[in-house]
């Protein structure tokens, strides 16, 4: 492995993925502890940590208004993941907070569990993001 | 004293009689209008413990200073009564037209007392009150019996009316005005227990309002803030919004609260409607936000989508067929029954019947089953008839868990007779502790404190002693909204309800109204809705829910959709709710056993208050 596509492994996180490190090099082989390197690469601010791989169901008038249930998307907490949907659905713009905090109109729940307006609460893979109107009565 | 009347009127239907009494101006400035008011119009007309049925028990109208301003979502008025489900008291609130007209015939509330000698309309103008025998109205619905009102005496009356389940006395019959219910409680049965099928109003005899332009004022503010995302969902689903969302979040009840959520819950949600385009949306008079969304059949008829006729008569009992809930929900209102007690009753009835213990009918126990759509509809002509096996549903899963025993009080969905709504209570703990406590019962309108539950600040799967004072505050908002009356889907449109409830009032009745006094009288409210309770026979012991709601009386619990994952909730940990409890009398200035020991002045605000005009 080249320092260049070290520094790119570095770069996209990816180390302790080689299938996705691309061309592959005659007897590469990668740290047996690259996943902790990684974490303390993360961690020293040498490189970008994976997003994780979640699924955010959406309900009420912004399903109606997108014609979709679920979007599937990485994103590393929730202000990611209501980026990525503003970016999807610009239209909806009007239905959604603007992923610098919930406000009062919003709720999050993670995985049918716990609530939060917490728009830097940390997702982790598989999760599933359920927002939904604060306005529950009725 | 503008804004309000300064008097109502005092009818005895034992003889037709009216009399306009007196209201002084310290009572509104106390407690405001609408609940407040008739919660101290009821402990005024009312002496010690009486029969909810009985012909003395007031039947309590009351207006509210809001109503008829054009202030959004104002047109309200408040329902009062003992309760012959729960023996409590019974707090309701009606909207549309009766509100205005109500207010327009010259009073702040109409006491209705006494017993009419035959079947009879009760017809209330600003001149005067009139009671007709109506016999040709029995046996009618109650929307029918209005629109046969209107076209016989004038199409300008508005009309609450009784269904057949009032006119046979059964205990959760609604009370019904252009397709909207004072539905809990049974206040249809106190009306049909008075003989008295219907009463309409007339009248545009307002009050001035006190500065019309601050008033202006605050109408726009509360326009353009109630048409903003803190009522979309209100706007855009109605209160069906839920059903989806609650279903994944474990809080949807499903058989009889066994369970939560199912794989089927789709096929009632808002969203699948509004992708068949099956919806169809409509408004009540002075309201902007259009929460009422009708279902539009394939014969083209219409029927109410609210998301608690489509819980408790589809989830709860596992029936996730749209056609057949809609029709379910479409014969509760053709009879005036509430929807949440007759599909809470026979959910605990299918459990009993499943469980071998229903009581059996002519040797063989009724075919009640989860699930079964034909049943369901067959039950409810049964309960608004009192035949069969439906006179025993007609009393309730209280009563009717009374009659069973063999243990079944433990899974009976009720608190104080009053069947629980559409939220899991072991899922939402500080809502599960204002149910148990609520002075009317299970009244999820009452205590709000779900909003305190999913907002990311507690842990809604605990209950805990530190977070009652602000569930209380919560019940306090909404006694201050059920007295002015505001709809509760603008609680949060409006910034600062205190602040703002004071300078509405301000405005509108000339005098000054401040904050504090406006959460004065929210507690002073409370205190009336606890002495009434006291006073019909009220003990800490009904301060409670079902045991299996807790975590050391779980029976019968199954599984959901994913057979990996126990679907229930944890259960409330019955250490705690006692200490938790304790903590909501403390905050609530009662004593260590829940009891409101009433001041001399407020005694004394009780028997006086009034005179003769």
């Amino acid at each position: 492995m080249t320092d260049r596509e070290w520094a790119e492994s570095m770069r996209t996180g990816m180390l302790d993925k080689p299938e996705h490190l691309g061309r592959k090099i005659a007897g590469e082989s990668l740290p047996r502890n690259a996943g902790a390197i990684r974490a303390s690469l993360v961690e020293a601010g040498h490189c970008q940590p994976e997003k994780p791989a979640v699924i955010l169901e959406l309900y009420g008038g912004l399903r109606i208004k997108t014609g979709c249930s679920v979007l599937p998307l990485h994103a590393m907490n929730i202000a990611e993941a209501i980026g990525v949907l503003r970016r999807v659905f610009p239209k909806a713009d009007d239905l959604l907070p603007d992923g610098k905090e919930l406000g009062e109109h919003y709720r999050f729940s993670i995985n049918g569990k716990t609530v939060t307006r917490d728009v830097t609460h940390p997702l982790a893979d598989g999760d599933r993001l359920i927002l939904f109107s604060a306005s529950v009565g009725g | 004293m503008q804004g309000v009347h300064g008097r109502y009127w005092s009818i005895d239907l034992n003889d037709g009689s009216a009399s306009l009494e007196a209201l002084e101006p310290a009572i509104h400035q106390r407690f405001l209008g609408g609940v407040g008011l008739g919660c101290w119009l009821l402990l005024h007309e009312s002496t010690g413990k009486y029969d909810a049925l009985s012909p003395a028990a007031p039947l309590v109208f009351a207006f509210a200073p809001l109503a008829g301003t054009a202030l959004n979502t104002s047109a309200k008025a408040a329902v009062l009564s003992k309760s012959p489900l729960t023996g409590r008291l019974n707090d309701a609130l009606i909207s549309s037209g009766f509100a205005l007209s109500g207010k327009g015939v010259g009073a702040d509330a109409i006491v209705v007392k006494g017993q009419c000698a035959e079947w009879s309309t009760l017809f209330v103008e600003p001149g005067g009150a009139t009671l007709l025998p109506t016999p040709q109205l029995l046996g009618l619905d109650a929307e029918g019996a209005a629109r046969r009102i209107k076209a016989e005496w004038g199409e300008d009356f508005d009309v609450v009316s009784i269904g057949l389940a009032g006119e046979n006395r059964v205990p959760y019959a609604s009370l019904t005005h252009d397709q909207r219910h004072a539905g809990r409680g049974g206040t249809g049965a106190v009306m049909g227990a008075k003989r008295l099928k219907a009463m309409a109003v007339r009248g545009r005899d307002m009050p001035t309002v006190a500065d019309p332009s601050r008033l202006d004022e605050h109408r726009e503010s509360l326009r353009k803030s109630s048409l903003g995302p803190a009522t979309e969902k209100y706007r855009t689903t109605g209160t069906l919004g839920n059903l989806l969302v609650f279903d994944r979040i474990g809080i949807l009840p499903t058989r009889n609260f066994t369970a939560t959520g199912n794989e089927s819950a789709h096929a009632l949600s808002a969203e699948g409607l509004f992708e068949e385009k099956r919806v169809r949306r409509a408004t009540c008079a002075d309201c902007m936000i259009g929460c009422e969304k009708r279902y539009v059949a394939a014969d083209g008829s219409t029927t109410r989508l609210e998301y608690e006729n489509v819980f408790a008569l589809g989830s709860l009992l596992d029936i996730w067929d749209l056609e057949i809930v809609m029709e379910a929900s479409r014969l509760c209102d053709y009879y005036g029954l509430d929807t949440i007690s007759t599909g809470g009753t026979l959910a605990f009835a299918m459990e009993c019947v499943e469980r071998g213990i229903f009581p059996e009918i002519q040797g063989e126990a009724p075919p009640l089953r989860f699930g079964d759509g034909a049943i369901l509809l067959d039950a409810i002509h049964k309960i608004a008839h009192r035949e069969g096996y439906g006179e025993l549903l007609a009393l309730g899963s209280r009563e009717l868990s009374m009659r069973i025993g063999q243990g079944s009080e433990a899974f009976a969905p009720h608190v104080k007779g009053l069947e629980i709504p559409g939220y899991h209570p072991s899922g939402l703990q500080t809502l599960g502790l204002g149910l148990a406590v609520g002075t009317r019962g299970a009244d999820h309108n009452k205590s709000g404190a779900y909003d305190l539950d999913l907002s990311g600040t507690v842990d809604r799967f605990s209950l805990d002693a530190e977070r009652i004072g602000v569930m209380v505050d919560l019940e306090d908002q909404s006694a201050v909204i059920d007295s002015l009356i505001l709809c509760k889907f603008v609680r949060r449109a409006i910034g600062d309800l205190y602040e703002d409830g004071a300078a509405m009032l301000t405005a509108i009745i000339g005098t000054e109204f401040t904050a504090q006094g406006l959460r004065d009288s929210a507690r002073d409210i409370h205190h009336l809705k606890k002495l009434f309770n006291q006073n019909q026979g009220w003990d800490a012991a009904e301060d409670t829910l079902p045991a299996r709601f807790f975590t050391n009386g779980r029976s019968g619990a199954r599984h959901g959709k994913d057979s990996s994952e126990d679907s229930l909730p944890p259960g409330i940990d019955p250490a705690v709710f006692p200490v938790a409890r304790a903590e909501y009398y403390a905050c609530r200035g009662w004593d260590g056993q829940g009891r409101y020991e009433p001041s001399a002045e407020m005694l004394e605000i009780l028997g006086t208050g009034r005179g003769s005009v």
